[in-house]
């Protein structure tokens, strides 16, 4: 008897396996092709903007950086628009550098000052979004250190927030770190990093964050292949573009991405998607063996 | 058999017959039975105690009816108080009765809104791997939604899973369900009698948005012991009741674990996962008066993987594992007199998972923990025929330590653990309600509950009002109309549609405010007595405030600061149920349709704008269908038809350097939030069962079915694949296909 249930049992569960029902084809309506767009103020007076289409869902596009630089997928750039930044009384068009890639060395930004960008293509407007250039915040001290014997580096940084408004920061850590290769043979600092993917290269900071007008940490920034220079910015940044930041990051998880979480990326363009914002980085370059 | 206890000379032509019903076999007060006066067509029910009052005069003629026993008729005499014992019509195996309420059938109360289902129905409807759920079973009722497929979860009138108050024996149940949502918590060996309201809450009811499902267990018998056992495809149980001391203290075990990691052993494959449940009930009798009852409910899942670096492919050790489930245990003294009866109780409920994993020498656990502790008190005074009053109060502490993490070893300096959080909770809770039968047409049943929640941080009072009022249009139909207000102080955290193990309960905090409801309903139901056929036609309109949702992206695990993740929002619910229940004769079972909206609205979700939830299911249609052949055979069957779910559809996607500017991301665009409505999903299922003839020692019984006999896809996600054509498509994947069932039962 209880062999016949064994039998019967193991015959079932095969069963089973063999039943997996046929999927059902599922018909996705696509939005109409639209343009994205992201900025970057360096200074002042240099901007860069990319322009670039949205795509389908099911369409497959390599992206990503190699030694080469970004990969993009260059069909998917939008070259030959006319892209004019705008402030009350003051306009300025961005020059084509490469195809999708516009940019400026003579702009006169202001802080305080709201501008608007404009994406022109065959005459027509095609997007328009809207920023405002906040004040620079620098660092108040910043020192890098690599320790004995081991590939760690170490930042530590201080910033005083301006506690009369509400302020929001981008932290970006710059240093040559090979990707993770998620087939390279697993180790527990690997898994545990994936698994939380605390996105190591930017951290957001708000004034929660800040004690007394302060903050001071140290961070360690692990990379098997540290360079010799490392370099770190910090931008005050809009509600809005840290709201993008924030999705950013979650959007990156392995938890959100293993159950398919939604999230949607808030933008300031309309008729399109990204975002254009006018934050001013102070960048600090720093020889990690001489610190 | 009739045993006439107390005579009195009656002095009046109309008096009130007093009584009560117990059922033969074990000495146990019936609830739920039908008492209709054949001569002035009068009808009540049977209270817990299993007593009852119904207008009489001399040579009436009473029928007593309750499904699984033999109906009997009864002539007044000149006696005032009967005791009447029912006798099971049959030897099902389960016992699963069900149904104080029998609202199907009951034109005399207010109660609407309400569902039930017999044991012989739950004993015959074709299930999962054999495995006879209660919940699963009302998941074929109108008005209630399955989540994904195969899930034991139910939505109740456009309800999340967690707004639903699961009470086993009075006390809350915080995870009902094993295996990942697939079966409940109830072991049928040990149900007594199920209730589920989906509204017009009498007001002994609270602490949760859209439903009440009120679960009681036997109370184990009295007068002789009995032993059942039964294995299906997935878990063997065995229960055993019977008297201590005879008709006195009565005690019932019960036990179920599934034992597919054994079989797998055998063969010599790993299948890591089980789960185990023990439901305990001591029933001690004091006196007539005066009774005395411990119930207690055990279960765990258990998954556990242990693998030598020299057995794992990847060359890690690995040992992994984790531990989720409930512990409730409640203790109640129960009192009657002729007018009064009163309950007290005292629960304690436990709910926790913890997750504990040593890989490569690098130790990381995580804990989850909640407790309840409850007194409680009710008291119902049947002033007259006319008039019955309830009131009462319950208080409770509530403890939730979510989320405490500890890290070991060389992964210590990714990983830093956050200092545990832990919240506290009281709840005081007062309720009274009035039962008025106005007239002979008109009956009004209205009442209040206080829901008061606090702690050092805050307080919350929510006045909760409750009214229901019937209206006879004749001896075999009825109008009723219902509206209710309900709030939710303890808040459910999760990132699924299931209930999961990892999922988070968290109390209302000074920032995040307790979940409201209104709810209004209106029924006609009519009976169709002489062929035990009841149609019930309900409309109903929820809305809902301060309903909790998540910001996007939020991680549930391993955070210690959710609350400041989550949002509250608006919701509204409506929408018509049919339901025709054939009770009685060689053909049972029922008809049950529902066509319903439900949606919501968060500022932080998609844009601001309305939207569906996950399961607004348009159109769900059931049927249920059972045939006793003869006393050997009986073949049941369900059909279910039901709208697709709805997901959120990426429309599009764009490239975006990251916030570092070393990378190139692709951002998907996605459309409106559950915009895209997956496939309807149907199945038919199968069960026939089939007797051996009873013995003096035992008797056999063998259930053998199918559960989604012809392989329907019941869309359960979405899988991009390749076309073969070089593109890819979306798929709709289901989870389960024809799956055979059997199952073979002993009773002795």
């Amino acid at each position: 008897m209880k062999y016949l249930f064994i039998f019967l049992s193991c015959a079932i569960l095969l069963k089973i396996q063999s039943c997996k029902p046929e999927p059902i084809d599922l018909i996705v309506a696509q939005n109409p092709q639209k343009l994205a767009v992201s900025s970057q103020l360096v200074n002042s007076s240099l901007l860069g903007v990319s322009i670039s289409k949205t795509f389908e869902a099911l369409q497959v596009k390599n992206s990503g950086i190699d030694s080469n630089g970004f990969n993009f997928d260059t069909s998917l750039l939008v070259g030959n628009a006319q892209v004019l930044l705008k402030s009350d009384n003051y306009s300025i068009q961005l020059v084509e550098i490469e195809k999708g890639i516009y940019g400026t060395e003579t702009a006169i930004i202001n802080d305080l000052t709201n501008y608007q960008l404009e994406v022109i293509i065959d005459g027509k407007l095609a997007l328009m979004a809207e920023a405002k250039k906040l004040v620079k915040t620098n660092f108040d001290s910043v020192f890098v250190y690599k320790l004995k014997n081991s590939n760690e580096v170490k930042v530590y940084y201080s910033l005083t927030d301006n506690m009369d408004e509400q302020n929001f920061y981008v932290v970006n850590y710059f240093i040559k770190n090979k990707k993770d290769d998620i087939s390279q043979q697993p180790t527990p600092e690997l898994i545990a990093k994936r698994m939380l993917e605390q996105n190591i290269s930017f951290d957001l900071l708000t004034d929660s964050d800040f004690k007394n007008g302060k903050y001071r940490i140290e961070k360690p920034v692990t990379s098997n292949h540290p360079s010799d220079t490392f370099a770190i910015s910090i931008s005050n940044i809009s509600k809005g573009y840290f709201d993008f930041l924030v999705a950013q990051k979650r959007a990156g998880t392995l938890f959100n991405q293993l159950r398919g979480e939604v999230i949607n990326f808030p933008t300031n363009v309309k008729n399109g998607y990204g975002y254009f914002q006018l934050s001013e980085p102070d960048v600090r370059i720093l020889d990690i063996y001489k610190q | 058999m009739i045993i006439c206890s107390l005579c009195l000379p009656l002095h009046a032509k109309t008096f009130m017959l007093n009584g009560i019903i117990k059922n033969t076999k074990n000495n146990q007060a019936l609830e739920g039975v039908s008492i209709i006066n054949k001569t002035n067509k009068k009808q009540v029910f049977s209270t817990a105690k299993g007593t009852f009052t119904i207008e009489a005069n001399i040579n009436d003629k009473i029928s007593i009816k309750q499904l699984g026993f033999k109906n009997q008729l009864i002539t007044v005499n000149d006696t005032n108080f009967v005791a009447i014992y029912l006798t099971e019509t049959n030897n099902q195996l389960k016992e699963v009765s069900i149904n104080a309420a029998k609202t199907n059938n009951n034109l005399n109360t207010t109660q609407s809104s309400v569902l039930a289902i017999s044991a012989k129905q739950l004993n015959n409807i074709p299930t999962i791997g054999g495995e006879r759920d209660v919940v699963r079973a009302m998941q074929l009722m109108p008005g209630v939604k399955r989540g994904g497929d195969g899930a034991a979860g139910i939505f109740v009138r456009g309800g999340t899973a967690d707004q639903n108050l699961v009470l086993i024996d009075g006390a809350p149940v915080y995870n009902p369900s094993h295996i990942l949502g697939f079966f409940s918590v109830f072991n049928n060996d040990a149900l007594q009698d199920a209730k589920l309201y989906k509204g017009a809450f009498p007001a002994m009811y609270g602490g949760r948005l859209s439903s009440v499902l009120d679960v009681k267990m036997k109370e184990g018998n009295l007068a002789n012991w009995n032993t059942e056992a039964g294995v299906g495809l997935i878990s063997a149980r065995v229960k055993a009741e019977g008297p201590i001391i005879k008709d006195k203290l009565g005690i019932l075990i019960a036990a179920r674990r599934t034992y597919l990691d054994k079989l797998f052993a055998i063969v010599g494959n790993n299948l890591p996962y089980y789960f185990y449940d023990i439901n305990t009930k001591v029933n001690y009798k004091i006196n007539n008066k005066n009774k005395l009852v411990f119930s207690s409910y055990y279960g765990n899942d258990v998954l556990s993987i242990m693998e030598t670096a020299n057995k794992n492919k990847s060359g890690l050790s690995i040992d992994f594992g984790t531990q989720s489930g409930n512990s409730v245990h409640s203790i109640k003294w129960i009192r009657a007199s002729n007018k009064w009866q009163s309950n007290i109780m005292l629960s304690n409920s436990y709910y926790g998972y913890n997750v504990n994993s040593n890989l490569q020498n690098t130790y990381f656990t995580l804990n989850s923990t909640l407790h309840d502790f409850t007194f409680k008190a009710d008291w119902v005074n049947t002033i007259s025929n006319k008039h019955t009053l309830k009131f009462g109060f319950d208080a409770t502490r509530l403890l939730v330590n979510p989320n405490q993490s500890t890290f070991k070893g060389s992964v210590n300096e990714t990983l830093k653990a956050d200092a545990a959080q832990f919240f506290n909770n009281n709840q005081l809770n007062f309720y009274a309600l009035h039962d008025y039968v106005l007239s002979k047409k008109i009956t009004l049943n209205y009442g209040i509950r206080l829901s008061n929640s606090f702690n050092n941080n805050y307080l919350y009072a929510i006045p909760e009002p409750r009214l229901a009022f019937k209206y006879s249009l004749n001896n075999t139909s009825v109008i009723k109309f219902a509206y209710n207000k309900m709030s939710q102080h303890v808040n459910f955290v999760s990132s699924s549609s299931a209930l999961m193990p990892t999922d988070l309960w968290y109390p209302v905090t000074e920032k995040v405010k307790p979940q409201t409801a209104h709810q209004i309903s209106m029924s006609y139901e009519k009976e169709l007595a002489t062929k035990g056929i009841s149609i019930q036609i309900e409309s109903y309109y929820k809305w809902m405030q301060n309903l909790v949702e998540y910001k996007e992206g939020t991680q549930i695990l391993l955070n210690n600061k959710v609350e400041e993740d989550l949002i509250q929002g608006k919701g509204k619910a409506y929408g018509l149920e049919f339901f025709i229940n054939k009770k009685e004769g060689k053909f049972t079972g029922w008809i049950a349709y529902t066509l319903s909206w439900s949606s919501r609205q968060f500022n932080e979700l998609n844009n601001g704008n309305e939207f569906f939830t996950r399961y607004d299911r348009r159109h769900d249609f059931s049927v249920v269908g059972n045939y006793q052949i003869n006393s050997k055979f009986a073949f049941s069957a369900n059909y279910v038809w039901a709208s697709g779910s709805r997901i959120t559809p990426i429309v599009g996607q764009f490239l975006m350097p990251s916030g570092s500017y070393n990378d190139v991301l692709t951002m998907p665009i996605y459309g409106e939030r559950n915009s895209l409505v997956l496939a309807p999903s149907h199945r038919l299922d199968v069960n026939l069962v089939i007797k051996s003839k009873p013995s003096k020692k035992y008797q056999a019984e063998w259930h053998i079915g199918g559960y989604n006999i012809y392989n329907q896809t019941q869309a359960f996600r979405t899988k991009i694949e390749p076309n073969g054509a070089g593109n890819l498509n979306y798929k709709q994947i289901g989870l389960f296909g024809f799956i055979p069932s059997l199952a073979y039962n002993i009773k002795f």
